[in-house]
C-alpha cells in the first residue's frame, strides 16, 4: 500500500530550457522509478549529451525530496580549460578516476551507478535485468559479461517492458519488483548487435571508445516503458543467461536450493537486510520458475526467453 | 553564540520532524547524511513515534541509513567475536574503544551510530602476543610501505591497522590512547586498572575514562571537522552516566588525575553550547579553571563553531576553510614536536610526489 503511494506521486516536469539552466547551476531534479538524483554538470558538452540520453525522461519542476546529489566538476581551472578532465562528486566516497571530458556520460552514469549500488537499501537490489510482459516479470541476473544487457535490451526493443537492466529492485513486503529503467550500457559486441536488432540510431548515444570497460554505448529504453516507471510488477520468472558463441541453445531448469543460492549471490544488499530479504528470495525461489539458457546469439536467447515463458503459461 | 542549524534543532527536539516540509527535509537529510547522522535520524523517528507520520520517501530514505547502520553494528560485534576467538587464551586485558566499547556495554550514544572499525587497547607489554595472536588467526596488515610501518612503530599510540581477508573489518591495536609524540604525556596504565569487564577478557574503560577518551580524541588527537557525531555520543554519555550521581566528581577528579583537563574543558563546554547537554555550574566552574586565556578560547570558540557544523546556510566558505584547517594544524601540532613535524611533513611530501622509495 505504502508502496503505491509513493509510486503515484504527481509528477510535473520542466520544459528543456529551464532543464538546461537548472543542470548547470544548482542542480535538476531527475526522477527514475523511485530514485530522486539532483544532478548538475560544470561541463556544456556533457550537459547535451545528459539531456540527448536523458529525453523524454521526468525532470521535476516542484521541490522533491531527494535521494542523491551528482555533482560533474572540473577540479581546477586547469582540468576545465587546457586539459579538460571530468570529476563526479557522489557524495558517497567515491573514488573514480578522472575521465577526459569526451567521456564525461561514461562518468555520469558510473556516478549514479555508484550511489545505488551502494546507497539503497530499503529494497534488495539484485545485478540483473529485469522485464515483463503480460504481467509475467523476469529477473535476468548474470555476472557482467554474460549478455545480461543485451539480453534485457533486445527484449525491451521486443515488445517487453524494459525494468532495469542493471538494478532489480525488490520490494521485500509485497513481493514486487520496483522499475528503475536507467539507459542501457551495452559494451563493445554487442552495441552492433542492438543497433541492429532496434533499426534506428535515435536511441542511442554516441560510442564512447578506449574507456575503462573498452567501448560503451548508452541506449534509452523504450518510451513506453518510461511512461510505465512507477508501476511494480510481480517476478514469475528467473532466467540465469550464459552467453556462449559456440553452445547449443539449451534450457536447463534450476532446483530450489540452487535457485535460492544464485539469487542470493546475485544480490548486492543481501547481507545488510538480513532477515527480509532471507524470506522474500525464499519465496521467489519457491514460486517463481527457475532456469539457465545457454545461447549464442541475441536471437536465440530471446526465443529460448518465450519458451520458458510458454511454459509459465501453461 | 547563534549558530543555527536545522540538524541540531532536530537531534535536540526530534518531535520537530512532525512539522518539516519537502525543502527543510532536503536540508536535514543532507546535513546528516554528511555528518554520518542519519542512522541516528531513523533511530529518533522511530523512538518517538513519529514513524507512521512521516512522508512515504522519508521513511524509505531513512530505511537506507537503517538498514546500513544495523548491518554495521551486526558486523563489528561478530568482529568483537572473533577477535575474542583469536585471543584465546591469552589472560590479560583487552579493552574495545569507542564505538566496539560502547556496543559492547549497549550504551544509549550506540543505538543508530555508524561503526567503522573496531579499537582495542592493550599493555604495551602485551602489543607483540597480541599482534601475534592476530596475525596467526589470519589477519594482516595492510600497512606494507617501510616509513609507515616505522612511523606507526616508532611514534604512534597503535599498530599498523589489521585486516582479516574474510570479514574486511579494521581492526586497530593500540597502547596509549595519544601519540607518544604529543604535547600531552599520559599515563595510560590508570585506564587500564579501571577497565570494566564485559566477557572473558574483553573489557571496555570506565564510564568516565570512556568519555574523557572522547574528548580527547575529538579534541587533541582528531579532526573536529564534521564531528557532530562525536559531540553528541559525548552528549549521550553525560546524559546516561551522570544518573548516577557519584559520575561529576569522579570525572573531573579523573581529568586531573590525568592532566586532561583542558580537552575535558572543551568537551563539556562544545556540548553544552551545542546540545544543551546537562552540565551542572558547579562542574562547569571547576573544568574552567582548565580554560586556556580568552584570546585563545575566543580563536577556539570560532574555529569549532565553524567546522563542527559546516555546512549551514549562508556561511562564508572562506572562513569555514580556514577554521577547519587551523583546527587540523592544530591536532598536528598538538600531535608532536615541531622538528619531529617537518621531518614527518617531508616524508609524505616526497612520497606523494614520487620521489620515495616505495
Amino acid at each position: 500500500m505504502a508502496t503505491r503511494q509513493m509510486v503515484s506521486a504527481k509528477v510535473s516536469t520542466l520544459n528543456p530550457g529551464t532543464i538546461k539552466q537548472h543542470l548547470s547551476g544548482g542542480g535538476v531534479l531527475v526522477a527514475i522509478g523511485p530514485v530522486c538524483t539532483r544532478v548538475s554538470i560544470e561541463f556544456p558538452s556533457i550537459r547535451e549529451e545528459f539531456l540527448q540520453l536523458y529525453h523524454g525522461y521526468p525532470f521535476l519542476k516542484g521541490p522533491a525530496i531527494t535521494d542523491y546529489y551528482l555533482n560533474v566538476y572540473a577540479r581546477n581551472f586547469y582540468r576545465r580549460y587546457i586539459r579538460p578532465q571530468v570529476a563526479v562528486n557522489t557524495l558517497m566516497n567515491n573514488d573514480f578516476v578522472p575521465l577526459p571530458e569526451s567521456m564525461g556520460m561514461v562518468a555520469v552514469e558510473m556516478g549514479m551507478n555508484w550511489q545505488v549500488a551502494f546507497g539503497w537499501k530499503s529494497h534488495i537490489l539484485f545485478h540483473a535485468g529485469v522485464v515483463e510482459k503480460d504481467g509475467i516479470g523476469v529477473i535476468i541476473p548474470a555476472v557482467s559479461g554474460s549478455g545480461k544487457s543485451t539480453l534485457s535490451a533486445g527484449l525491451a526493443y521486443d515488445g517487453w517492458r524494459f525494468l532495469s537492466d542493471e538494478f532489480g529492485m525488490l520490494e521485500a513486503r509485497t513481493g514486487e519488483l520496483l522499475p528503475y529503467p536507467r539507459p542501457v550500457s551495452l559494451k563493445n559486441e554487442s552495441i552492433a548487435v542492438l543497433k541492429e536488432w532496434v533499426g534506428s540510431d535515435i536511441p542511442f548515444s554516441r560510442e564512447y571508445t578506449g574507456t575503462p570497460k573498452g567501448t560503451i554505448c548508452y541506449l534509452r529504453p523504450p518510451d513506453a516503458s518510461l511512461k510505465a516507471m512507477k508501476e511494480p510488477v510481480k517476478p514469475r520468472l528467473v532466467i540465469h543467461p550464459v552467453f556462449n558463441p559456440d553452445a547449443r541453445p539449451e534450457i536447463r531448469p534450476l532446483t530450489k536450493t540452487m535457485a535460492f543460492f544464485r539469487l542470493v549471490r546475485s544480490s548486492a544488499n543481501y547481507g545488510d537486510i538480513g532477515a527480509p530479504a532471507f524470506h522474500a528470495l525464499s519465496k521467489i525461489a519457491e514460486e517463481c520458475i527457475s532456469c539457465e539458457i545457454t545461447y549464442s546469439s541475441l536471437e536465440e536467447a530471446i526465443q529460448l526467453v518465450n519458451e520458458v515463458v510458454g511454459r509459465c503459461r501453461s | 553564540m547563534t549558530d543555527h542549524n536545522l540538524l541540531l534543532d532536530i537531534l535536540k527536539n526530534p518531535t520537530g520532524m512532525a512539522e518539516l516540509g519537502t525543502g527543510q527535509w532536503n536540508r536535514l537529510l543532507l546535513d546528516a547524511h554528511l555528518l554520518k547522522l542519519r542512522g541516528r535520524l531513523a533511530y529518533e523517528a522511530r523512538a518517538s513515534g513519529l514513524w507512521q507520520d512521516l512522508p512515504e520517501k522519508v521513511r524509505q530514505i531513512l530505511t537506507n541509513a537503517e538498514v546500513e547502520t544495523t548491518a554495521r553494528q551486526r558486523k563489528i560485534r561478530w568482529e568483537i567475536n572473533r577477535v575474542r576467538r583469536a585471543l584465546f587464551g591469552f589472560s590479560d586485558k583487552v579493552i574495545l574503544l569507542k564505538g566496539g566499547g560502547y556496543l559492547a556495554q549497549n550504551l544509549d550514544c550506540a543505538r543508530g551510530r555508524i561503526c567503522a572499525d573496531i579499537d582495542i587497547l592493550v599493555a604495551k607489554n602485551n602489543l607483540d602476543i597480541v599482534e601475534n595472536h592476530l596475525l596467526t588467526a589470519g589477519y594482516y596488515s595492510e600497512v606494507l610501505n617501510d616509513y609507515d610501518q616505522k612511523y606507526y612503530r616508532q611514534w604512534a599510540h597503535e599498530l599498523p591497522p589489521l585486516r582479516h581477508p574474510d570479514r574486511m573489518v579494521e581492526v586497530d591495536i593500540h597502547h596509549n590512547i595519544l601519540q607518544l609524540t604529543s604535547r600531552y604525556s599520559l599515563d595510560i596504565d590508570p585506564m587500564i586498572r579501571a577497565a570494566v569487564k564485559v566477557e572473558d577478557n574483553i573489557y571496555t574503560l570506565c564510564p568516565e575514562d570512556m568519555l574523557i577518551h572522547s574528548f580527547v580524541h575529538l579534541f587533541v588527537d582528531g579532526s573536529v571537522k564534521a564531528s557532530l557525531r562525536n559531540l553528541l555520543e559525548q552528549h549521550d554519555m553525560i546524559v546516561e552516566f551522570s544518573r548516577d550521581s557519584t559520575f561529576w566528581p569522579r570525572l573531573m577528579d579523573r581529568a586531573e588525575e590525568l592532566k586532561l583537563t583542558r580537552p575535558v574543558f572543551y568537551g563539556l563546554r562544545y556540548c553544552r553550547y551545542f546540545l544543551d547537554s546537562p552540565v551542572p555550574d558547579e562542574v562547569t566552574a571547576r573544568g574552567t579553571r582548565a580554560a586556556p586565556g580568552a584570546a585563545i578560547l575566543k580563536i577556539m570558540d570560532l574555529m569549532v563553531r565553524r567546522s563542527m557544523v559546516p555546512y549551514g546556510d549562508n556561511r562564508s566558505k572562506l572562513t569555514d576553510y580556514l577554521a577547519t584547517n587551523g583546527l587540523y594544524i592544530r591536532a598536528h601540532w598538538l600531535r608532536m614536536p615541531f622538528m619531529m613535524l617537518v621531518g614527518h611533513l617531508t616524508a609524505k611530501f616526497f612520497r606523494r610526489y614520487g620521489f620515495g622509495r616505495s
